[in-house]
C-alpha cells in the first residue's frame, strides 16, 4: 500500500521542531504545510483543506487551545487535531481534549510515533465514512464482514474477525495483550494461552498462504498489523 | 504529654511548698512573739515585786514576804525548790526554769550583798500554754487555706503560660513539609509565647515559599528542556535515516540518541518529583501488567537490530497502590535502561509479592561501583550516562518509601524495587 499521502498542517512556533517534523513527513510521502503562530494557523486551517492538523499549545498571538476551540466552532467539517506540547499533566490533557483535540503527544516524541498517530487519526476518520479498511493488500469490509487479501476472500470465525478488526482499527499502532483481551473478553481473567492460540490460528489464515506476514508480535507484549508493501 | 505535666506540676508544687514554708515560718514567729510578750509581762511583775521588796528592806531594814502567793523570797540558793536548784547551779545565768508537773519558774536576782532571789511560780498565770492547742489549730487551718490558695494561683498561672506553649509545641511537632500550619499566631497571647508563635509562623511561611519556588523552578525548567530535547531527538532520527552515514558517524549518532533518551527520562522523573505533593495523595490500585506492556511497546525501538528476547512474568491481576505517573516513571526508567544496554540475550520483567524485578543480560555494573552507583554522579567506566538516571530513580523510591536494590548476577544484572503494600 502506498502510504496515504496526508496533507498536514503543522502549527508550531519553534522552527527547528517544525522543520524536523516537516522533513520527516515529507520523506514518508506526506505534504506538510506550516504556520508559526496561532492566528496564522487558524486562518490557514479554515481556508485550506487538510487531512490532519498538528497543533502546538504554546503559540504566540493565539495559543493552541484557543485555536482548537475556534476551529471546532468555525470549521465546516471535523478536522483531526493532534496536540503537541511539553505539558503533560492530567489536567493539561483533559483541557486539550475538552477543547476538541483528538490526540495528545508530549515532547519529546519519536517522529515515527508521530507519523503512526497521524495515520491512525486520519485513518479513523476514513473508516467512519467508508466502512472499508485497507491495509496493504488486506481489505476488510465492515458492512459485509468480509475479509480479502490480495483479492482472495478469507474464512474467519467471529473471534478471529474481531481480533483482526481491533488490530486493523488501531493500525499502525501496537495493541497490548491486555488491551486486546480487555476488548475481546471484557474483565474476565485473561487467558493468555487462549489468545496465543487464536493469534496462531489467525496467522494460519491471514499470513501463511501469502508471501508476507501481516500479524506481528511486538516483544511478546503486543500485536500490530504490518502493511505488506511500503 | 509528660513534659506539660511536669512543668506545670513543678510550678504548682513549688508554690505550695513555698506557701507552707512561709506559713510555718510566720507561725514560728507568732509563737516566738507570743512567748516573748508573755515572758515580758511576767518578768515585769516579778521585777516590780522585787523592787518593792528591796525598797521595803532599805527603808525598814527588813525583808518582807512577797505579796503574791506564788512568789517566794530566797536568801540563798539552798532554799531553791529542788527541781530547779541543780539547774541553777549549772547555769547561773538562767532566769527561767521548767519544773515537773507543768510548773514554771521565773527568778529575779536582787542585787544586795548577799544576793536575794525572788522566785515566782507562774504556771497558773500562763496565757499562751492553755491557748496553745487553739493557736496551733488556727495556724494549721490558715496554713492549709493559704496553701490551697497558692495552689490555685499556681494552677491558673501555669495554665496561662504552659498551655499555650504546649499548644504551640504540638502544632509545630505535627507539621510536615506538605502540611505546614499557617496563620496561627493570632491565637496566642501577647507575650513571649506570642513572639515565639509569630516567629515560627514566619519561618513556616518561608519554608512553604521555598518549597513552592523549588517545585515551580523544577517544573518550569523541565518544560523548557523538553523542547530542545525534542529538537535533538528528532534531528537525530532524521540523521539516522541517512543511508550514507559512515560507521563512525553512526556510532556518534547512537551516542547522541542514547544521551537524548537519558535526558528525556531525567526530565520526566524530575517533573514527577516536583509534583510530589499530588503524587502522595492521588494513589490508586494500579494494574501492573498493562503499564509494563505500554512501556515495552514505547521503548521497543531501543531493541531494533538486537537479538534480545523480552519475557514478562506478571500476574494479570497484580496491583499496587501508587500514583499512576510514579509507577510509569519507575518502570520506564528500569525498562529503557535494560533495553538500551543489552546488546543480546534477554530482558525479563517480573512482578512477585509487591516487588518489581527487571533482569537483563547486559554488561551489568562493575563491582567497585555497584554500591555507590546509587549516589549521584557515579558512572561506570564504559557505560555513559548510567549514573544520573538510576540515582534519580533512587530518590523517587526513597521519597515514596520503596526499597531499590541492584544485583550483579552471573549472566547479567537485576534491579529490584520493593513497593510497600499500602
Amino acid at each position: 500500500m502506498k502510504a496515504l499521502a496526508l496533507h498536514i498542517l503543522i502549527i508550531e512556533d519553534q522552527p527547528a521542531i517544525a522543520r524536523n517534523i516537516g522533513q520527516f513527513l515529507e520523506s514518508r510521502g506526506h505534504v506538510p504545510d506550516f504556520a508559526s503562530d496561532g492566528k496564522q494557523g487558524l486562518a490557514l486551517a479554515l481556508s485550506n483543506h487538510y487531512d490532519l492538523i498538528i497543533l502546538d499549545i504554546m503559540l504566540p498571538k493565539m495559543d493552541g487551545l484557543q485555536v482548537c476551540k475556534h476551529l471546532r466552532q468555525q470549521a465546516k467539517r471535523h478536522i483531526p487535531i493532534l496536540m503537541l506540547t511539553a505539558r503533560d499533566t492530567l489536567g493539561d490533557k483533559v483541557t486539550g481534549f475538552e477543547m476538541g483535540a483528538d490526540d495528545y503527544l508530549t515532547k519529546p516524541f519519536a517522529l515515527e510515533e508521530l507519523e503512526v498517530r497521524c495515520l491512525a487519526l486520519s485513518r479513523r476518520h476514513l473508516l467512519q465514512t467508508e466502512n472499508k479498511i485497507s491495509i496493504g493488500d488486506l481489505v476488510i469490509d465492515r458492512q459485509l464482514q468480509q475479509v480479502r487479501r490480495q483479492g482472495k476472500p478469507l474464512e474467519l470465525s467471529a473471534m478471529h474477525y474481531n481480533i483482526l478488526l481491533i488490530l486493523a482499527e488501531s493500525f499502525p499502532k501496537v495493541v497490548s495483550r491486555t488491551e486486546l483481551c480487555q476488548r475481546m473478553w471484557g474483565d474476565e481473567p485473561t487467558e493468555s494461552d487462549a489468545l496465543r492460540s487464536h493469534i496462531y490460528q489467525l496467522r494460519q489464515i491471514i499470513d501463511k498462504p501469502f508471501g508476507s506476514a501481516m500479524v506481528k508480535t511486538v516483544h511478546g507484549v503486543g500485536f500490530a498489523l504490518v502493511a505488506s508493501q511500503d | 504529654m509528660k513534659k506539660y505535666h511536669s512543668l506545670s506540676r513543678d510550678i504548682i508544687t513549688r508554690f505550695c511548698l513555698f506557701a507552707v514554708f512561709l506559713s510555718l515560718l510566720f507561725s514560728l514567729f507568732n509563737f516566738a512573739f507570743l512567748y516573748t510578750v508573755e515572758d515580758f509581762f511576767i518578768e515585769r511583775s516579778v521585777k516590780n515585786e522585787a523592787a518593792y521588796l528591796l525598797e521595803q528592806y532599805r527603808s525598814g531594814d527588813n525583808w518582807l514576804a512577797p505579796r503574791k502567793p506564788n512568789m517566794t523570797l530566797h536568801h540563798s540558793v539552798d532554799s531553791f525548790p529542788e527541781e530547779i536548784k541543780g539547774i541553777y547551779q549549772e547555769e547561773p545565768r538562767r532566769k527561767e526554769f521548767f519544773g515537773k508537773q507543768g510548773r514554771h519558774y521565773h527568778m529575779v536576782k536582787i542585787d544586795t550583798s548577799p544576793s536575794k532571789y525572788l522566785i515566782a511560780e507562774v504556771s497558773e498565770q500562763l496565757v499562751v500554754r492553755p491557748l496553745r492547742p487553739f493557736i496551733f489549730i488556727l495556724l494549721s487551718i490558715s496554713t492549709l487555706v493559704l496553701t490551697l490558695i497558692a495552689c490555685f494561683i499556681a494552677y491558673r498561672l501555669s495554665k496561662r503560660t504552659i498551655a499555650p506553649l504546649t499548644k504551640l509545641a504540638d502544632l509545630v511537632a505535627g507539621a510536615s513539609p506538605n502540611k505546614l500550619p499557617a496563620k496561627f499566631a493570632q491565637q496566642y497571647p501577647a507575650n513571649e509565647i506570642g513572639v515565639l508563635a509569630t516567629t515560627i509562623e514566619g519561618s513556616m511561611q518561608r519554608i512553604k515559599d521555598f518549597v513552592s519556588r523549588e517545585q515551580h523552578f523544577t517544573r518550569d525548567v523541565s518544560h523548557e528542556l523538553r523542547t530542545p530535547i525534542a529538537v535533538i531527538k528528532n534531528s537525530g532520527e532524521l540523521l539516522a535515516a541517512d543511508k550514507g552515514l559512515s560507521g563512525g558517524n553512526r556510532e556518534l549518532l547512537a551516542q547522541i540518541e542514547q544521551a537524548c533518551l537519558n535526558m528525556e527520562q531525567t526530565v520526566n522523573t524530575l517533573l514527577s518529583l516536583a509534583r510530589e505533593e499530588s503524587s502522595q495523595t492521588n494513589t490508586e490500585p494500579v494494574r501492573v501488567l498493562p503499564e509494563v506492556e505500554q512501556v515495552v511497546i514505547q521503548h521497543a525501538a531501543l531493541l531494533d537490530g538486537k537479538d534480545v528476547r523480552v519475557n514478562l512474568d506478571i500476574d494479570s491481576d497484580a496491583r499496587v497502590n501508587i500514583h499512576r505517573g510514579t509507577l510509569q516513571i519507575l518502570i520506564s526508567n528500569l525498562v529503557s535502561n535494560a533495553f538500551q544496554y543489552t546488546m543480546a540475550g534477554e530482558v525479563s520483567i517480573r512482578w512477585k509479592h509487591g516487588y518489581l524485578e527487571v533482569f537483563d543480560t547486559g554488561p551489568g555494573l562493575e563491582d567497585d561501583i555497584k554500591d555507590s552507583i546509587l549516589e549521584p554522579m557515579v558512572k561506570g567506566k564504559d557505560s555513559p550516562g548510567f549514573g544520573l538516571g538510576l540515582s534519580i530513580v533512587k530518590r523517587l523510591c526513597e521519597h515514596h518509601g520503596f526499597a531499590l536494590s541492584i544485583e550483579n548476577q552471573a549472566n547479567g544484572m537485576m534491579v529490584r524495587i520493593e513497593f510497600n503494600r499500602a
